[in-house]
């Protein structure tokens, strides 16, 4: 399927900021990011954020090659701002002849919670992913309670140091005699003696024994996650948490 | 939101909302215990007892994924085609939960189930 300009208008007529230029964004896409579909996503980020983004709405596409790049960004005027700021960015980019997802930025105002509203966004993407054939999202899971909640998705850690620093804290909060502590470091051990290197350590083992939830909420306990979207049963559980069963 | 060092990042209490559903969050602890039993962390006993899930919860769990994966491998059938394999998945997983999860129990039903599925697939 191959994107035509007038996708990128209605881009445009939605208030989108296309950088480069017009022509650069279409040349790009054509060529790196065939299948996405632009009219969808700014039709669905429209529906799903307006009425929540306080004006001015700074709204912007960026493509750049080389490595080719597709920079999504939607933000309110005041999107720093803790209890009403409004925040999304998204970049797709190629690694090793692959497209990867960076969620590098996700916030709402508070008004928005109780409503669904985040995973409604996270599967507007999704769809577009798939478009794409993106095969990785990648997400630093860190800001209010994220490393917990990203856990529950089935996000998996790729840093073993990261692992080790929380294994720390569970160490010292559950207690050198806790049972859970026990299955908590044969989970580590488990996933490390076979992959010493490994990047996809299964930390939604760790966030589902009760007691961790917590320690995962810690300040500290923040960690980088991938999931992996040629993983069939994590993509069939990462839709069903977002409301697409299938 | 962003943390003290000012770094970017996604917001938890986004992905939190999903799992205000305590079916979810069931849905969440079933796929650790399935996953660990896996893995040899812990035998399936254990992993009831630390994820604090009782045996029905997981075998109704394991029943409500059979069929999901049934209907959806029999989705272009005719809506009484799935009706049917699904009373039949049913059944079969109601042995499960009446009797307990073993390992040999479930290697014995679990070719049962294979062998039906091919049945209903190949109209036998």
């Amino acid at each position: 399927m191959k994107v035509i300009p007038r996708r990128f208008d209605e881009a445009i007529k939605a208030g989108y900021r296309l950088r480069p230029t017009l022509a650069e964004a279409v040349r790009i896409t054509n060529k790196h990011f065939k299948g996405f579909n632009i009219a969808v996503l700014v039709r669905d980020l429209e529906n799903l954020l307006k009425s929540y983004a306080k004006e001015p709405v700074e709204k912007e596409i960026y493509v750049s090659e080389p490595p080719p790049t597709l920079r999504i960004e939607y933000k309110s005027e005041n999107c720093f701002n803790e209890k009403e700021g409004l925040y999304v960015s998204r970049t797709i980019t190629h690694e090793n002849d692959e497209l990867v997802a960076y969620h590098e930025m996700l916030m709402l105002p508070e008004s928005s919670r109780k409503q669904g509203l985040g995973k409604k966004i996270i599967a507007a993407f999704l769809e577009q992913y798939e478009n794409m054939e993106v095969k990785r999202i990648n997400l630093y899971a860190a800001l209010s309670d994220g490393g917990a909640a990203w856990a529950k998705f089935g996000f998996k850690a790729t840093k073993r140091s990261e692992m080790e620093r929380i294994l720390l804290i569970a160490e010292q909060s559950l207690g050198e005699k806790s049972k859970k502590l026990k299955v908590v470091r044969d989970t580590f051990n488990n996933y490390y003696e076979k992959e010493p290197d490994g990047k996809a350590f299964p930390i939604q083992n760790w966030v589902a024994i009760p007691g961790m939830e917590t320690i995962l909420k810690k300040a500290d306990s923040h960690w980088h996650g991938c999931m992996d979207l040629t993983n069939s049963k994590d993509l069939l559980n990462f839709k069903h948490y977002v409301g697409q069963k299938r | 939101m962003l943390d003290k060092k000012g770094k970017r990042g996604e917001a938890g209490w986004i992905a939190e909302e999903a799992f205000e559903d305590p079916a979810l969050e069931l849905r969440s602890k079933c796929l650790a215990i399935g996953d660990q039993v896996a893995n040899g962390v812990l035998d399936l006993e254990d992993a009831l007892e630390i994820y604090e899930v009782s045996l029905d919860e997981y075998a109704t769990f394991l029943a409500t994924e059979e069929i999901a994966r049934a209907e959806a491998k029999f989705n272009s059938k005719s809506p009484e085609f799935q009706t049917l394999a699904k009373l039949k998945y049913t059944h079969v997983i109601y042995n499960i939960s009446t009797y307990s999860i073993h390992s040999d129990l479930a290697t014995t039903i679990g070719r049962q189930m294979t062998q039906l599925e091919d049945n209903i697939e190949h109209g036998r």
